[in-house]
């Protein structure tokens, strides 16, 4: 009751004492803050910040995934890293933030797939394997001795049925919505500004124009540094290749210069 | 009475099963298929318990799909068969399947191969068998007539004469086959034949 009081006071400042009382709420994940936080799952949020920026776009027949791919490391074999991961032949997801765990929780979500189809003989639909990943992300936030999982997920999938195009993402809470472009992970707020502003219906390659222009705001430009999938209900999902994505980056860079010189060229007339 | 019976030739494997599906006395359907498509190149034929044989084939189906997924790259055909065998071995000192099958496939490196599963979890690569009673015949059938790296044409034409075989000398026998071929282009369904249906015969047919 004491500490209620001083926790509220200090929101802004945060003294000594402020910090203490805090921490007494992130040790066990089952414990909730006085104003009613989960510090550990914020604290996962914090992790996915921390990782390679993703993004997500939904086309009328396309569905776009892009992540950022960090070209520092020279000795590594590139094609042992799994950014963007196949759960079924018509769902896909990349993620932002800590690896290992997307790894375990991919490796459930693939086995809930072919479950699904042994038991109902029916793909899943996106929304379903959606809500069972996040719910596994959840179970995560409300047991004790288990940390909840650092990542945000983008999951990208045709209904088996219908053919419509979804985009969903979860994040470490376990709460999950549909969205028809997102992005996650580093620097995701001026990627998804980018996205809210220069979002319109698009299809087929003008999808994919618009995932890697929302992703060269964050990312250094250049093929090696992005990794860019596209999802089709027919071929389900590719991976684009190094040249592909130069040619489509280098496509964007002479579009923004023309943009410019249109911009300067009219006044020099005058 | 069920049959079942596959075999190699030049470049592809061939499975044969019946598509009768019956209960005690009452025939409930004649086009049952009972050779599953695995992944893009396997089939397993599978015959026995009817329940443990749908269960069983769509659970091994199922966990092929699950490999190839968390692998990248699918199982080969003799991988899928050691499988396969495992579970029927650890499942039998508890509730066993009572299936019996045939497993064939077409891998990039080694070419066609043909694999005999029994419900005791018996495993054994061969270039031809069969299952079920029909196999009494067939097999007879085989050392006869079967020769290595057949075409495609004198394959159906030894799979007549063992369904003509099953047709005259059987009690009780199957009324329609289903054939499928696995080769480098995938697996898929062949052809279909009735029982009486055994074209080019050297013997008389009997109607």
């Amino acid at each position: 009751m004491q500490n209620e009081g001083k926790a509220k006071q200090g929101r802004g400042r945060a003294p000594r004492q402020e910090l203490g009382v805090m921490a007494r709420y992130d040790r066990a994940i089952t414990v909730f803050s006085p104003d009613g936080h989960l510090f550990q799952v914020e604290y996962a949020l914090e992790a996915v910040r921390k990782g390679n920026a993703a993004v997500g776009v939904r086309g009328t027949d396309t569905i776009v995934l892009g992540v950022e791919k960090k070209s520092t490391t020279k000795l590594q074999d590139a094609r042992t890293v799994w950014k963007i991961l196949r759960l079924d032949e018509h769902v896909s997801l990349a993620f932002a933030g800590l690896t290992a765990d997307a790894r375990v929780l991919v490796n459930r979500a693939r086995i809930e797939c072919q479950s699904h189809r042994l038991t109902v003989e029916d793909p899943v639909t996106v929304e379903y394997i959606t809500c069972f990943i996040a719910g596994l992300q959840q179970k995560y936030t409300q047991s004790g001795g288990v940390r909840p999982f650092g990542i945000s997920t983008l999951i990208a999938g045709f209904d088996p049925c219908t053919g419509v195009p979804a985009l969903y993402q979860t994040d470490p809470s376990g709460t999950f919505s549909a969205w028809k472009a997102n992005a996650t992970g580093h620097n995701s707020n001026s990627v998804r500004e980018f996205l809210e502003k220069n979002h319109t219906e698009t299809s087929g390659a003008e999808t994919v124009k618009l995932a890697v222009r929302a992703l060269l705001e964050v990312v250094e430009s250049g093929g090696k540094n992005i990794e860019i999938a596209v999802m089709t209900k027919n071929k389900g999902l590719r991976l684009l290749d190094e040249a592909e994505v130069e040619e489509i980056v280098a496509g964007i860079e002479a579009e923004k210069i023309a943009a410019e010189a249109a911009k300067k060229g009219p006044p020099r007339d005058q | 009475m069920e049959c079942l019976f596959g075999f190699v030739g030049d470049g592809f494997a061939l499975v044969v099963a019946d598509t009768c599906a019956n209960q005690s006395i009452v025939v409930q359907k004649t086009t049952e298929d009972k050779i599953t498509c695995l992944d893009s190149h396997k089939l397993l034929g599978c015959i026995g318990e009817s329940g443990d044989r749908v269960q069983f084939s769509n659970f091994i189906q199922k966990n092929m799909n699950l490999y190839h997924f968390r692998n990248g790259i699918p199982l080969s055909t003799s991988a899928a068969a050691s499988f396969t065998r495992c579970e029927l071995a650890t499942a039998l000192r508890k509730a066993p399947y009572q299936v019996n099958m045939m497993m064939a496939g077409y891998d990039k490196r080694t070419g066609p191969c043909l694999f005999y599963l029994d419900y005791i979890a018996t495993l054994q690569k061969l270039n031809k068998g069969a299952q079920g009673f029909g196999a009494y015949f067939i097999l007879s059938l085989f050392d006869k007539y079967y020769q290595k790296n057949m075409n495609v044409e004198e394959a159906l034409q030894l799979v007549d004469k063992c369904i003509w075989e099953i047709g005259t000398r059987m009690v009780a026998s199957p009324a329609n086959y289903v054939i499928k071929i696995v080769d480098r282009n995938g697996a898929r369904l062949l052809a279909r034949r009735g029982r009486n249906m055994s074209p080019n015969l050297p013997y008389a047919k009997i109607s």
